[in-house]
């Protein structure tokens, strides 16, 4: 059995006398009262229909515990728990939420796993009933949410997440970085094992724990992304560090599996996809572009740390377009996440410096990405997408082979 | 009259001799253990480079976030660095045994105070080099964002905070070693204070638009436009 470490004396003691239980829902996101009734509330309709004649107990934080909650039914149990909000490109915390989940969800035995950690209070029942069916009744192992996207959306996702993990794991999964999933025994498991349970602070993404353990995976149809939660609205520096500095300790950690892959598999996607407005106004871009020739001018020294000459001379040379006719190629952005990648693993210079370097590169991608689609309609959008993740993939040996042979650059 | 200025002329040519044979072997043995010394310096700097290498120590240190220190190595390798000072160090301290072997209480006496004086310098070394490796480190931090966020002065804004810390540091080296007394703490409290308050002016003049901007962020009007057209995450 596993341990209960990671819970409070009551909600131990609730849940050993519980049992046992085929669904485990933790809400993380619904810290206050009003929230926890109003997803409940939302709740109670839509479980008979997906578990007949099961049991479902819910976690919810401590924080939340004032609720007027009914009493609980047979199948509908409710249990408070230590939870901390879940951020959506902060790996450790949804690594932290996970352990919880699966620490609970394997002592009552249950057959399906479900995070719902960004979702607002609203959507959550659609939420549950999309992602766990997949686990419950079709033998996935991991259930992810593919949002719809309108053209300026999730841009971190769209330029480095995506594309990159594709090409590492080859898998295309369009949002790696979920906090809304459901597990299932087999994948939970891994988060009971003793080095994960040992408080090691970053486990990696879901997502490709699942892609390289040769489990089952599936995406499913959903409405925009949630909003940020607060904590989440750091300063694009600092998210962007975040998202990357996990992206290259799970490629490090991952080394020998990503290494053997060739190519992409699509992951097998259930539901409709949502219709999407993609009437954006032109983009102001002259700030990030801006930003980006600072970035040249002042950060060449740290650049030249990670990024080959080559790189850096036609980085130069993109800082010289006027705003209207900026361009960063995919090749050069390619390049550029590849050699970070590669600097990140050798500590060229301190991570946390190197990751923040990155920004102005990061706003310059955005503002050319946003240049060439303000006119496009969807379908071209997506190839466009599409082009920059087959760049991705055509550039993979080049990242081999400096990856076996590092060697430094000492300009 | 010429027989006594031959006889006064020999005597102190004989005392000159006399007192240069009983330097002599004192200068002998200065030159034995300097020549000793380098001998076992090249030895143990051998030694510690086949040591050092055959651990990647350069490469250990890069993985212990170290890398500041290979700025300062020479050849960019804290092997060779380590090796230097190790071999310096053996030099130096056959030259203070050879210095002792001469017969005279005052050489002995220098020694003395120089063995007293050493960890105060070896303290002075180390505050130097600590202090540079952090002061570049401080001024990289702070030059990356300033850029991030788009201010016109990052490279000032850096160089100040470098210059603080080297500054910082150099007058704790100089107290250490007991050089300057006051004139070292005033011309570092002048230094200091002046670095500080051109920062500040720096600060408080230039970025007087990005403080109204964040006021009026917090007083709930809206961003910009331009803003909010990009969902990063």
């Amino acid at each position: 059995m596993a341990a209960l470490e990671t819970t409070s004396a009551e909600a131990k003691e609730r849940i050993e006398r519980i049992g046992e239980a085929d669904l485990v829902v933790a809400l993380p996101s619904c810290h206050s009262a009003e929230k926890l009734e109003a997803a409940v509330a939302g709740l109670r309709p839509v479980l008979p229909g997906l578990l007949p004649d099961g049991k479902t107990v819910v976690l919810y934080p401590d924080s939340a515990s004032a609720a007027a909650l009914p009493d609980d039914e047979s199948w509908l149990q409710l249990v408070a728990c230590p939870m901390s909000p879940v951020e959506r490109y902060h790996e450790p915390s949804l690594a932290q939420g996970l352990r919880s989940l699966s620490t609970v969800g394997r002592t009552l035995g249950a057959r399906a796993f479900i995070m719902l950690g960004s979702e607002a209070a609203a959507t959550i029942p659609d939420g549950l009933r999309k992602l766990a069916e997949p686990v419950l009744n079709r033998g996935y192992d991991l259930a992810v949410p593919l949002y719809a996207r309108r053209k300026l959306d999730s841009l971190i996702n769209s330029g480095i997440a995506y594309p990159l993990t594709r090409a590492l794991y080859g898998a295309r999964l369009c949002y790696p970085m979920a906090a809304d999933l459901a597990l299932s025994p087999r994948l939970a498991d891994q988060y009971l094992q003793p080095s994960v349970l040992a408080s090691q602070p970053q486990s990696g993404w879901a997502t490709t724990r699942a892609t390289c353990l040769g489990l089952q995976i599936c995406q499913v149809q959903r409405e925009f992304a949630p909003a940020p939660i607060v904590s989440e609205q750091a300063d694009v520096s600092t998210s962007l560090a975040q998202v990357l500095s996990t992206l290259f300790l799970d490629a490090e950690r991952n080394a020998a599996f990503w290494q053997r892959t060739r190519g992409s598999q699509p992951v097998r996607t259930l539901g409709e996809p949502v219709p999407v407005d993609y009437q954006n106004p032109a983009a102001d871009v002259h700030n990030m572009v801006e930003t980006f020739q600072r970035g040249c001018r002042d950060l060449l020294d740290v650049w030249a740390a990670a990024l080959s000459p080559a790189t850096l001379i036609d980085l130069k040379k993109a800082a010289k377009l006027p705003t209207e006719r900026f361009r960063l190629a995919d090749d050069l952005w390619v390049h550029v996440l590849y050699d970070f990648l590669l600097g990140h693993r050798q500590r060229v210079i301190s991570r946390e410096h190197l990751l923040r370097a990155m920004t102005p590169i990061y706003l310059a991608w955005v503002a050319s990405y946003a240049l060439e689609v303000q006119d496009l309609e969807q379908r071209a959008v997506e190839d466009r997408l599409e082009k920059l993740c087959l760049g991705f993939e055509t550039l993979k040996p080049y990242l081999l082979s400096r990856w076996r042979w590092p060697d430094r650059f000492n300009p | 009259m010429l027989e006594k200025v031959q006889q006064a002329l020999n005597e102190s040519t004989a005392k000159i001799i006399t007192g240069f044979a009983n330097l002599l072997p004192g200068l002998v043995a200065l030159v034995v253990a300097v020549l000793l010394s380098v001998l076992l310096a090249i030895v143990l700097g051998f030694l510690l480079r086949r040591s050092l290498r055959g651990v990647d120590f350069d490469g250990k240190m890069a993985g212990w976030g170290w890398s500041g220190l290979s700025e300062i190595s020479p050849e960019r390798s804290p092997t060779l660095l380590a090796v230097r000072f190790v071999y310096w160090c053996v030099i130096l301290v056959g030259a203070l045994i050879g210095i002792a072997a001469f017969d005279a209480t005052l050489t002995q006496q220098m020694v003395l105070r120089l063995f007293s004086y050493l960890p105060n310098f070896l303290a002075a070394i180390l505050l130097i080099l600590f202090g540079n490796v952090i002061a570049r480190f401080l001024a990289r931090g702070v030059l990356i964002g300033a850029v991030n966020m788009n201010l016109s002065y990052g490279r000032l804004l850096s160089l100040g905070v470098k210059w603080l810390v080297i500054v910082l540091t150099t007058a704790m080296a100089l107290d250490h070693l007991g050089i300057g007394g006051k004139i070292v703490d005033l011309a570092f409290a002048i230094l200091f204070g002046g670095i500080v308050l051109a920062l500040a002016l720096a600060v408080g003049l230039g970025s007087k638009d990005l403080v109204s901007r964040s006021l009026e962020h917090q007083s709930g009007q809206r961003k910009e436009e331009s803003e909010e057209q990009f969902h990063h995450l």
